[in-house]
């Protein structure tokens, strides 16, 4: 009998479990899975502050508990705890899209403040064709179907859903959290950004040269946000440009 | 900074304190300490506030989820992160607790007791030698407080510690506030628990305020030590130093956090109290 392996499945019961199942004594069972639940409460609490004003302390410490029950933390990283439940969030079937995408946005917040910094070395502002989109590392593109970015901690209700989606890149300016609307078209070239050069990526939206011309100079100005960390020859990837 | 000496008396490096630490033109702190988990890859003001930090001070890694006597496979991934982070860091040695933090596959983010049996020595000892070896680092494990015994258990505590570090070849950190906590929740002598301790495997000393709940002290990092606490410091410090010892101290201090100068101030009498045992020996 392996009676570490039973040990730690009634520790999971006690910390996890919908109800308190018993392991110790009452006053330390009580005691344990309050320092278990509380803590990864709290860290979850602080990660969502605008779906916990809209919807209400009752209803997301509910979909903590179920978490807990369901799907508790994989993550042996205190601070990925709000990307754990984010996606257990994304796959249950009960929720409100509103407040899935909310969930999505506010739990991405602490991945992008502590995403790595961009390499060191030299990048071009200028997009030319036949160069390479280096994204900052920070940066996350979102798609919501709900002006989710726009909701405040007073906001009330989450607005009408969109007839087309919204493109929002979340990104880290000056160590703080920011985002950006962009267009469909310029998320797809930054959705590209790992795979093409700034001139094949302009061939999958567009021949159009005016319109070919104006992208680039979205791709400039999300540049100089920092969205974008700069330019490079991707063959082989050069410093000198 | 060269940390080839992580030596004296050091502070917990946290967020809240950090602007303060770093902009301070002079230290009461030797070195610092930090759980490597909150820095793998992180930039922004977190990873700023590292680089700074790593001018200035000497930097001891102390873990939060090793794991030590889990039933999960190590993480490839996490640990070769954990690995590359303590080369850049300098780090002299490891540390993380010995307890419980994963349990059949779901991550506690606490810490757990574990039964004192053989098959906990076993299994953690099995564990660590595997870390020594991945991190290329000597790796301690700290004795944690506890609110209750872990069902299962054939040994004592402290029996279950030098236990651990017998069969391991690696190290102790021995955390005097644990020690002091568990003496009172548990009902012994925390002065013969030293006693019985492998001092010379002592790597690192931790210190820490507690509070009382329910009749039961815990450790929660978020108070001033107390007298006792300093006594038991006192008493560790006179026994290492009968044995030419003389690990370093670190304060931990992670809730409620007052201003840098109170917990200077701690520093401060810490190091008086490790001087002078000292100089009682000389």
């Amino acid at each position: 009998m392996n009676e570490l392996k039973e040990y730690e499945i009634a520790v999971r019961n006690l910390s996890f479990g919908r109800t308190q199942a018993p392991l110790f004594d009452d006053k330390s069972d009580a005691l344990y899975r309050r320092f278990v639940r509380g803590g990864i409460r709290r860290a979850l609490r602080r990660a969502m502050p605008i779906a916990l004003s809209i919807e209400g302390d009752d209803t997301i410490n509910a979909y903590i508990n179920d978490f807990f029950d369901e799907a508790p933390p994989q993550t042996k990283v205190f601070r990925n705890l709000p990307l754990d439940f984010n996606a257990y969030i994304q796959k249950k079937t009960d929720i409100c899209l509103p407040l899935k995408e909310l969930i999505h946005f506010e739990c991405i917040e602490l991945e992008v403040l502590f995403a790595e910094e961009p390499d060191s070395d030299r990048y071009s502002f200028v997009p030319k064709d036949e160069y390479a989109i280096y994204t900052h590392p920070s940066a996350r593109l979102c798609i919501y179907m709900h002006d989710i970015d726009r909701l405040k901690r007073s906001s009330k209700t989450y607005g009408e859903q969109r007839k087309t989606p919204c493109f929002v890149v979340a990104y880290r300016r000056q160590e703080g959290f920011a985002h950006k609307r962009i267009s469909q078209k310029v998320a797809v070239l930054l959705s590209l950004s790992g795979e093409k050069t700034v001139g094949e990526s302009l061939n999958e939206v567009t021949q159009d040269i005016d319109e070919r011309r104006f992208l680039k100079s979205q791709l400039s100005s999300l540049c100089s946000t920092g969205i974008i960390h700069g330019f490079y020859s991707p063959n082989p990837k050069s410093t000198t440009l | 900074m060269n940390s080839k000496t992580i030596a004296g008396v050091g502070l917990g490096f946290r967020l809240a304190i950090a602007e303060e630490m770093l902009s301070q033109s002079k230290s009461a702190a030797d070195f610092i300490e930090i759980a490597p988990e909150n820095y793998l890859n992180c930039g922004g003001k977190r990873g700023r506030y590292l680089r700074a930090a790593r001018e200035r001070w000497p930097i001891v890694s102390h873990g939060l989820c090793g794991d030590f006597a889990g039933s999960a496979p190590i993480d490839d991934s996490l640990m070769k992160e954990l690995r590359n982070f303590l080369k850049e860091n300098d780090a002299l040695f490891y540390t993380d607790h010995l307890c419980l933090t994963h349990a059949n596959g779901a991550e506690l983010h606490d810490l757990l007791p574990l039964p004192f049996c053989d098959e906990a020595v076993e299994r953690t000892a099995k564990r660590v030698k595997e870390l020594q070896k991945r991190l290329e680092l000597p790796v301690g494990v700290e004795n944690i407080s506890a609110y209750a015994r872990a069902p299962g258990g054939t040994m004592s505590e402290e029996e279950f510690v030098c236990a651990v570090v017998e069969e391991s070849g690696g190290y102790l950190l021995l955390d005097v506030n644990n020690i002091y906590v568990n003496a009172k929740n548990f009902n012994f002598d925390a002065h013969a628990y030293i006693d019985k301790m492998p001092l010379d495997k002592v790597i690192q000393i931790h210190i820490a305020g507690h509070e009382e709940e329910e009749g039961l002290l815990i450790d929660t990092h978020g108070s001033a030590l107390s007298d006792d606490v300093f006594e038991l410091y006192q008493y560790l410090c006179g026994v290492l130093r009968r044995e030419n010892l003389d690990p370093p101290t670190l304060l931990e201090r992670d809730n409620n956090l007052p201003s840098l100068a109170v917990l200077e101030k701690e520093i401060e009498k810490l190091k008086s109290i490790r001087d002078a045992s000292f100089k009682e020996r000389e």
